[in-house]
């Protein structure tokens, strides 16, 4: 299956994908904050959620600001 | 003197100053300005993993970490009102904080806040159980709305972002300081010590600020001196100034001047 994350599109084959499966794949650092399709994932919900053909998963991390 | 604790949202701070973290020359002088300063708390923000690798892997996190400063986190680069909950929402599971700096922008040019937007923005995060320091303009009917749907504290302007103009309405933020009850914060357009000082003698109740210390050739000296700027206005608001006046008077007695009038 085709995702984007990050904007980068990303083959994977695990199948139902999971966004702790994706997490598990993936393993960035932490902290983290989970967006799919511009929408936010609480961490309780990443066993739960689907991601499916297309999607598009942001993983946001702490940065500077003002 | 009876102390003069900063209280916003029932919280208590032993500083009236708030410090942004962007734009430091390093994470060391990052690190020395805030030890200096003593802000009452730091903003941060978020951006995708690898956008910005420098930034990211700069260490930033573990410098929160270990300062141990309350963190702001803001909602900056925001142009909608659903991509400042979102944002928000991330930013209170990534720093485990309700706290948000909202920061809804209407003018890529200006970076003033979308204030048409703002005010539901903010009753939606309120809601949401947020505690909302929502950056606003000097606009008194938004400063009151923003109040009325239950910001108990504002932020609003001195200048736009960045500039380092020092206030460019005083008039209104006088009648605002006048009109609005809550604490109010001035967020953005400090350049120098001397604006943060006159913001603060016109009663604001703290001062948040970036790149006027980040961009200082001295950042940490800079710092220091808004720290005690800070205060210095702070002070002078609880001593009331004395009335200004047009004639002049001699503070020296002139009762028994030996040579009155006679030259």
């Amino acid at each position: 299956m085709n995702i984007f994350v990050n904007q980068e599109s990303k083959k994977i084959d695990d199948s139902p994908l999971y966004v702790d499966t994706l997490l598990n794949i993936l393993q960035p650092k932490s902290p983290f904050a989970i967006s799919l399709n511009a929408q936010f994932i609480a961490k309780s919900n990443y066993a739960s959620t689907l991601i499916h053909e297309n999607d598009h998963i942001d993983i946001i991390a702490p940065i500077t600001g003002g | 003197m009876t102390k003069d604790d900063f209280q916003i949202y029932g919280q208590t701070f032993s500083s009236r100053l708030l410090l942004g973290t962007s734009r430091y020359p390093s994470p060391q002088v990052l690190e020395e300005s805030i030890l200096i300063s003593k802000p009452a708390m730091v903003t941060a923000s978020l951006r995708r993993q690898g956008a910005n690798p420098n930034e990211i892997s700069s260490g930033f996190w573990e410098l929160l970490k270990k300062l141990n400063t309350p963190v702001l986190p803001n909602t900056a680069g925001c142009h909608r009102p659903e991509e400042v909950i979102q944002t928000a929402h991330m930013a209170r599971e990534v720093f485990e904080t309700d706290w948000i700096k909202l920061e809804l922008i209407g003018d890529d040019y200006t970076l003033q806040p979308d204030t048409l937007q703002l005010v539901e923005t903010a009753r939606i995060l309120i809601q949401d159980g947020f505690k909302v320091l929502p950056y606003c303009t000097e606009d008194l009917v938004v400063c009151q709305r923003l109040v009325d749907v239950g910001c108990q504290a504002i932020m609003p302007w001195a200048a736009p972002i960045g500039t380092g103009k020092g206030p460019s309405n005083p008039y209104a933020l006088q009648i605002l300081r006048e009109r609005i009850q809550v604490p109010m914060i001035i967020d953005a357009g400090l350049g120098l010590p001397s604006h943060a000082s006159q913001v603060m003698e016109w009663g604001f109740d703290a001062v948040l600020l970036n790149s006027a210390v980040a961009l200082a050739q001295n950042p940490i000296k800079m710092a220091e001196a808004f720290s005690l700027a800070v205060q210095a206005g702070r002070n002078a608001f609880l001593a009331g100034a004395m009335p200004a006046n047009h004639q002049a008077q001699a503070s020296t007695p002139t009762l028994g001047v030996p040579f009155w009038h006679q030259s």
